[in-house]
């Protein structure tokens, strides 16, 4: 969230992820053959230090995301050539495709070239990008970073320059402050000391938060979901009988999604169909959850040849039982509690999976490169804008260590080729339709639930929060939240005797890296007292939202897909 | 044997241990399973040129005696690396950690050892009668309290009463104008893990001091000064407790050795930015070069205090030195 409020792109998502808000490019258009854009920029941007920023910065970046070393090289490949005309104008040239825009034009930050190129002079120069630290930051968005400590706080302030008049955000001072632990920061958030709490608090805290009238706890659809990976690699060392269609269609069948949300979330989660989420543009409504239904299960595997051993596990045709391991994340103890639950069905079904709590690192040490699991049960996190974590099932994924199945079908690699380099959305949509329904029959994945996004925040402190937006109004992809906030002011008046003058806090996500590095650079210039008295309505407004990054859940369980 | 040869052993013995360390370090975690570059940079866009690339850049492409000799050269150049993690040298990470934690460990234990000996002296001088049972039993049950547990019960209750902060080491944002105000910023942001901690760890140092409080207190010498009419009181803290005292010692002094290794579960709770959740992270991320940082540190440090430990054993019981 705070790169898209530090930095400007080119153009913006709106909210439902269509990329036509204007940023630094206040016109474009694409080429009717859908393979060269052009965008006119504005003339009155300037850097944090005053430099305008003109073409050349955007060349820059679009350099820099092609570094073997960004996460967004991927995106920025399809450019074949980017001219600058003149100082404001920038043409891009690009294998065609529809999705250039959403995928590529609205996903770089436009960072400072005169800042970056003494540390980065050559921008395909790996080592050096990713020593740069890039603090004290120079950018042009919104939001200034004016102090940094890792692991504990960010503080943005607002950039009073800002070109974009009608985005100039209300409040002086966002602080994101990181937790290690969502119920010390709930508590915080009752005690006032924070404003807000994100990314996502735990269904058993909302009853709590439910008890304080002045805090607002928003459900919205999100961006992560748990399934379970069923090792179908056809090189790999599972057992081997995953591999047949019935067994996966047996499991899949003896598994109650609704309950199984229920008990495990709550109900802040919805039973799973397609691989795309809820709240994705690309979610699939016409795939529902696989019926529970233990007799079918039973039916499917008697007439496949699995007959009942004598120990109550079915043996295959070929002698081998069905017995398993499944692997789950022990970073996430409900989810283990889920392996449990699904492995107490599937025994009545004739199949025994023993559950395996690991850690991430040991995970990914089971299944790459030899694929020596049965099933894994883990989550992805995706951008709800984009249909591109489809890829996670192409063949050359297994080798990188994003395929936990090891899914292997020249049909769908040919017509996630097709999806990406469509010219018209239509098809965009008919084939990530297409190929979901592919996963769905073939079951490399028994997708579980997509996980709701639960956030609160103090509304008698600060009113604005873009709330109706997949991921909640903290999410990676919500740029609003911070320029819409400002002070409650009827309310302040009477609460702001505690004179608690922290300022703003936001969340970093790890994505892009705006930011990193000790701290140093400018100080912050709020005080305790009303000493700034800006323009903006009451001076220092004090916020803190408040975000656990329990980096360690960030780094291992969240794997976000840009 | 002279008091000289006996430390030269000491300290002979304490070097050759840090460099088994040193060995094992480096070892262990190279034997957990998982790769750091899949677990940093897992993206399902990431190419397999890409991968081999980070792996190079990180030198984790080299044989594994190559990267050893590299690593034993470095650690005594001073260069610990870049973290995977941070992308910044360890020490910079590393260090600010440290001193957070000391900030809130080393008064913490030394307020536990003070309490939780005074406790103990109490309580076996005062052996199976009520304040006994009471002191003995609250240690125990102390001891036994689930950190996090007792962290959130604190939270809660600093709720309640408001106006204590329960997070974090200092207001975020706020420009301190003089150096006491600063200070006592801090300090009402060490309260509450200060006591948690306090209170979870004090209750060794009872239990440990009351027993051998009460070992004394059976010895003939004891029996022999109290039939002499000495008072009760001097009979406790000029002889008791300096004998006593000796088998604490040595856990006082390990105890004081592993404030370095941080206090996973306290700063946890309330989000101290300590050296502790920077272990725990960086085992999970595979971060090799501030793991093995941070383990030479806690190495040093309790080699360093059992080193100290061994030296005020034979000041205060001169039997050691002949040993």
């Amino acid at each position: 969230m705070s790169t898209l409020d530090v930095y400007d792109y080119l153009v913006r998502y709106n909210s439902t992820f269509s990329p036509v808000v204007p940023d630094l490019a206040y016109k474009w258009e694409v080429f009717p053959n859908n393979s060269a854009a052009e965008f006119w920029l504005v003339r009155n941007a300037t850097w944090s230090d005053g430099v305008p920023v003109t073409a050349q910065d955007v060349i820059y970046s679009f350099e820099v995301a092609n570094n073997s070393a960004s996460r967004l090289q991927p995106q920025v490949s399809i450019i074949t050539s980017i001219q600058a005309p003149n100082n404001y104008t920038v043409i891009f040239h690009y294998h065609p495709t529809v999705l250039f825009m959403a995928y590529t034009a609205a996903a770089v930050p436009i960072v400072p070239e005169h800042v970056w190129i003494k540390y980065v002079p050559n921008p395909s120069n790996s080592t050096a990008l990713t020593d740069y630290q890039d603090y004290p930051l120079v950018s042009s968005g919104p939001f200034e970073v004016t102090n940094y400590v890792q692991g504990q706080y960010i503080e943005l302030t607002a950039n009073p320059n800002y070109f974009y008049v009608s985005m100039r955000p209300h409040i002086q001072h966002i602080i994101v402050q990181f937790f290690k632990d969502t119920n010390s920061m709930v508590e915080a958030l009752e005690a006032g000391q924070i404003d807000a709490v994100a990314p996502t608090i735990l269904p058993s805290q909302v009853k709590t938060l439910e008890g304080y009238p002045n805090i607002r706890v928003v459900v919205e659809p999100g961006e992560e979901f748990w399934y379970i990976a069923v090792n179908v690699y056809p090189y790999g060392h599972g057992n081997p009988t995953l591999k047949d269609i019935h067994v996966r269609q047996a499991l899949a069948h003896a598994i109650n999604y609704t309950e199984l949300a229920q008990v495990i979330w709550q109900g802040y989660a919805t039973p799973a169909g397609g691989l795309l989420p809820v709240g994705n543009k690309f979610y699939d409504p016409n795939l529902t959850p696989y019926q529970f239904n233990l007799t079918l299960a039973n039916q499917i595997l008697n007439d496949a040849g699995y007959k009942m051993g004598p120990n109550g596990v079915r043996v295959s045709p070929s002698g081998i039982p069905l017995s398993y391991t499944l692997y789950v994340i022990n970073e996430a103890p409900e989810e283990v509690e889920a392996a449990n639950i699904i492995a107490g069905w599937w025994s009545e079904i004739g199949v025994k999976a023993t559950v395996d709590a690991v850690d991430a690192g040991t995970l990914a040490s089971i299944i790459w490169p030899n694929f020596t699991q049965d099933f894994d049960l883990w989550d992805w996190f995706t951008s709800p804008a984009l249909p591109t974590l489809l890829d996670v099932f192409l063949a050359n994924q297994t080798e990188t260590g994003t395929s936990d199945s090891g899914y292997n079908n020249s049909a769908y690699d040919a017509l996630y080729g097709q999806m990406i380099t469509a010219t018209n959305y239509t098809t965009v949509y008919k084939d990530a339709y297409e190929l979901q329904q592919m996963l769905y029959q073939d079951l490399p994945y028994i997708m579980l639930y997509y996980v709701k996004s639960i956030e609160a925040y103090n509304s008698q402190a600060f009113t604005g929060y873009f709330d109706n937006m997949t991921g909640g109004p903290f999410s990676d992809v919500n740029w609003y939240t911070f320029i819409d906030l400002q002070p409650a002011s009827t309310s302040q008046s009477s609460s702001t005797t505690t004179q608690q003058s922290s300022p703003t806090s936001t969340v970093s996500q790890p994505t892009s890296s705006p930011s990193s590095g000790p701290s140093s650079g400018s100080t912050p210039s709020s005080t305790s007292s009303s000493g700034i008295s800006t323009p903006l309505i009451v001076g220092v407004a004090v916020i803190v939202i408040i975000v656990v990054v329990a980096a360690v859940v960030l780094s291992l369980r969240r794997r976000p897909t840009t | 044997m002279g008091i000289g040869r006996y430390i030269a052993k000491r300290a002979l013995t304490s070097i050759i241990t840090f460099f088994a360390v040193l060995v094992l370090t480096f070892i262990l975690f190279r034997l957990l399973p998982g790769n750091p570059v899949l677990l940093l940079f897992r993206n399902p866009e990431l190419t397999q040129q890409q991968i081999s690339q980070l792996s190079a850049q990180f030198g984790l492409n080299k044989p594994l005696y190559e990267q050893f000799i590299l690593f034993i050269v470095n650690v005594f150049r001073g260069n610990w690396g870049l973290s995977f993690y941070y992308r910044v040298p360890v020490t910079q990470v590393l260090f600010p950690a440290l001193l957070n934690s000391i900030i809130l460990i080393l008064p913490s234990t030394i307020l536990a050892i003070l309490i939780g000996v005074g406790l103990g002296v109490l309580s076996g001088w005062k052996r199976n009668t009520l304040t006994d049972m009471a002191v003995l039993s609250s240690s125990l049950v102390l001891y036994a309290i689930p950190t996090f547990w007792l962290g959130i019960l604190l939270i809660m209750l600093a709720v309640r009463i408001g106006g204590i902060p329960v997070s974090g080491m200092l207001s975020i944002g706020v420009s301190f104008s003089s150096p006491l105000q600063y200070l006592g910023n801090l300090l009402r942001h060490l309260l509450l893990p200060m006591i948690t901690l306090t209170l979870v760890t004090l209750g060794q140092f009872t239990i440990i001091m009351r027993t051998s409080v009460i070992n004394e207190l059976t010895e003939d010498y004891v029996v022999a000064a109290y039939a002499k009419g000495m008072s009760e009181s001097r009979l406790i803290s000029k002889h008791v407790v300096p004998n006593a005292m000796l088998p604490t010692v040595s856990i006082i002094v390990i105890s004081i050795g592993t404030v370095v290794a941080g206090a996973v579960l306290t700063e946890t709770v309330f989000s101290w930015p300590g050296v502790g959740t920077l272990i725990y992270d960086s085992i999970a991320r595979r971060d090799y070069p501030v793991l093995q940082g941070a383990f030479l540190i806690v190495a040093l440090s309790v080699i360093i205090s059992n080193f100290i430990a061994d030296l005020v054993y034979a000041y205060l019981d001169p039997r050691v030195k002949y040993s």
